[in-house]
């Protein structure tokens, strides 16, 4: 299979479309994006995605706003935080709040003062919509396979009034969602990603195809492992999200290695935003039935 | 016991006072604290914007002020009539372009004059609760760098009622300013571009 250009002919192969993580997260950056996004939403009747979605919006982008806000917190100035966003830290060990600083912190305003008021005020703005942001985009009702717990929790309000997104800490030995039960009632579809992986040549399989792969076989002798949170859900992520999609025939996401997989081995449409506009937007159709 | 700027005396009751009020260092002025509150001439007229600190002569950007009211602070029911004024003058004046819808000039001319009433509205943040100031943000996001072409009747209209909504809320809270956020994003505003 391949991708073609989409083009002002295209139709669409099915009513729905099903959102990745990246397409949400992809929603808050520039117009780059957003109207390419917008060119593929107007082909769909409607947009789903999947409930485990809102806990990855909330790794990448609620945890870069909760950094930005206490980086705020500390400077009182946005000019301060964003010189040390530039120049202090580490690009190559935090090249996501490199780059989301770019996406979330804006000037606006007469004076640093109030710029730094008004970014503050955004971004607050933002983590009280917490994972509702995710939810908004799209027509309900989500696909809820996992019933992830930590989709449920969203963003925690400190008593000091401090808005705070936690990273999943989910342990086997307190099971709060069913991951496992998910995992053993499509344990078919898990096998043949994991088949599909393991046949690719070697240059093609990603560090994160290669964990699914690993992953994915773990959970086939003990399905229990998955409701430890790092060894096992993090890494299945967005095969998770892909199995939660198994309805859908249309897909659109920004990752380009594992969507094309599993797409393929699932029988959708594969919508694919590349970062580079001059690519516009890509479509990689499944074979006729 | 003198503030040595305003020259006004202490109107503390000694009661009030703590064996650890006193605190001097160095380089610091004499510093009075009661109960956490420091005695200067700031605490006898809270509201009133200066370019330094009365007691200490220190300079600090008028701005700084701005900032919306602790949380649990009460609104004063002149802020909140103010408010609630400027809020229905914006929904004239948003009902005004939609009715001009095939005016440009007029629509632009009712558009500008809502951002204007904005503006006043994000100078009333002082006296208002943190969320009034973040919803109000959100409101003048949208304008920026649009022209009133960008903005559909329906975008229009699902603004209007946003703001019939505010101003029928005499405190907005969280659970308000959410609701108000998704409904922008479900009318097909998007409320976060400004921070593109």
């Amino acid at each position: 299979m391949s991708f073609e250009k989409l083009n002002s002919d295209h139709i669409a192969c099915s009513p729905e479309l099903f959102l990745d993580t990246s397409i949400h997260c992809s929603k808050l950056k520039g117009s780059l994006f957003n109207d390419r996004i917008e060119k593929v939403f107007a082909l769909f009747k409607w947009k789903s995605t999947s409930t485990y979605a809102k806990v990855e919006y909330g790794n990448v982008v609620l945890g870069q706003v909760e950094y930005f806000l206490d980086k705020l917190h500390e400077f009182k100035s946005l000019e301060k935080a964003l010189d040390f966003i530039a120049n202090v830290l580490p690009h190559k060990l935090h090249p996501a709040k490199v780059t989301w600083s770019f996406n979330l912190l804006k000037a606006y305003g007469a004076d640093d003062t109030e710029c730094t008021e008004r970014a503050r005020h955004s971004l607050r703005l933002l983590m009280k919509l917490g994972v509702a942001f995710v939810e908004e985009l799209c027509d309900r009702p989500l696909a809820n396979g996992t019933d992830c717990y930590w989709a449920r929790v969203g963003v925690h309000k400190r008593k000091d009034g401090r808005l705070e997104w936690r990273t999943p800490i989910c342990k086997r030995t307190r099971k709060r969602c069913r991951l496992d039960d998910f995992f053993a009632d499509n344990k078919d579809v898990f096998e043949k990603i994991k088949v599909a992986i393991d046949s690719l040549p070697e240059d093609r399989k990603t560090a994160q195809l290669r964990a699914f792969s690993d992953v994915i076989g773990q959970a086939m002798l003990d399905p229990g492992m998955l409701l430890d949170y790092r060894p096992g859900c993090k890494r299945l992520a967005d095969a998770i999200i892909a199995v939660d999609s198994l309805g859908y025939k249309s897909i659109f996401s920004q990752n380009t290695a594992e969507s094309e997989v599993l797409t393929t081995v699932l029988g959708q449409a594969f919508y694919y935003l590349p970062p580079n506009p001059e690519q516009g937007v890509l479509v990689q159709l499944p074979p006729p039935a | 016991m003198n503030d040595e700027s305003t020259g006004s005396g202490s109107i503390v009751p000694a009661s009030a006072w703590k064996t650890d009020n006193l605190q001097r260092s160095s380089s610091r002025p004499l510093t009075l604290v009661t109960d956490g509150v420091a005695v200067s001439g700031d605490a006898y007229a809270p509201t009133l914007v200066t370019a330094g600190t009365r007691s200490t002569g220190a300079t600090s950007p008028p701005a700084a002020r701005r900032r919306a009211l602790p949380p649990g602070a009460t609104i004063s029911p002149k802020a909140k009539h103010a408010g609630r004024a400027i809020l229905s003058a914006c929904v004239d004046d948003l009902s005004r372009a939609i009715d001009d819808q095939e005016e440009s000039i007029a629509r632009n001319n009712a558009l500008e004059q809502l951002k204007g009433k904005l503006s006043d509205l994000w100078k009333l943040r002082a006296e208002r609760e943190e969320s009034f100031a973040e919803v109000i943000n959100m409101l003048q996001g949208l304008f920026l760098k649009r022209r009133v072409e960008d903005f559909s009747n329906e975008q229009l209209v699902c603004l209007r009622f946003s703001f019939e909504q505010l101003c029928q809320e005499s405190v907005i809270d969280d659970e308000i300013a959410n609701s108000l956020t998704i409904r922008l994003l479900n009318g097909g505003l998007d409320v976060f571009r400004e921070i593109e």
